[in-house]
């Protein structure tokens, strides 16, 4: 399928992908699917799946001690 | 409703399948909102080892997250006005700076619900209320 684009929706959608490094269709695809509500999984299912696949580590207590203001000072 | 999600529920949905769950269940047909500065803090979240010998997630997949995190909510930036809003939140409520800068935003994007881990459930102001999704029966 083909979708023409008004060349000042291309131009955001171009913006978009470069600052997501993406490609222009992943943009259009999402932004299609998060309006229809299709195709998608639900995004807390899809967070919990990418970070299972890019191989999150667990604490042994299964805790994450969070501190916010402690994530905003310099990396260690 | 809308709903502002809070870094600490987009890390407990990375961690675990069960805080996942809730929150789809609890968020569904509502608009989820969360923020730039949310966006970070994540990532800061999943990397630093904050006394660990290893991170949660290295930097490459820990913004495979991030960027899903990103898709799939309405993003709204994180304002200068943002930051004045919070110093008067913290004056009206016991809370940390980047909490309620986080509220402030949430307030300023027209949020009804600020879904957290790290706040006390309850009204923040009369339209804005702290949730904890995962605690909500």
């Amino acid at each position: 399928m083909t979708i023409r684009l008004r060349p000042e929706l291309l131009a955001r959608v171009r913006r978009t992908a470069k600052a997501r490094d993406t490609s222009p269709n992943r943009v259009v695809v999402d932004a299609l699917e998060r309006l229809l509500g299709a195709g998608q999984a639900d995004v807390f299912t899809q967070i919990h799946e990418v970070a299972q696949r890019g191989g999150i580590r667990l604490p042994k207590d299964g805790r994450i001690p969070f501190d916010r203001d402690e994530l905003h000072e310099d990396d260690d | 409703m809308r709903l502002f999600v809070d870094t600490t529920l987009i890390v407990e949905a990375a961690t675990s399948e069960d805080a996942a769950t809730k929150l789809r269940i609890w968020c569904q047909g509502h608009v989820k909102v969360t923020s730039s500065n949310v966006l970070g803090e994540t990532y800061v979240a999943l990397t630093k080892k904050k006394g660990r010998p290893v991170p949660l997630m290295e930097p490459r997949p820990a913004a495979d997250v991030v960027r899903t995190a990103a898709r799939g909510h309405e993003l709204v930036p994180t304002l200068p006005e943002d930051v004045i809003e919070g110093l008067r939140l913290r004056e009206e409520h016991v809370m940390g700076f980047w909490d309620a800068v986080n509220c402030a935003t949430a307030l300023r994007s027209g949020c009804d619900r600020m879904l957290t881990t790290d706040l006390p459930s309850g009204s923040l102001r009369r339209e804005l209320v702290c949730v904890n999704p995962l605690d909500a029966a």
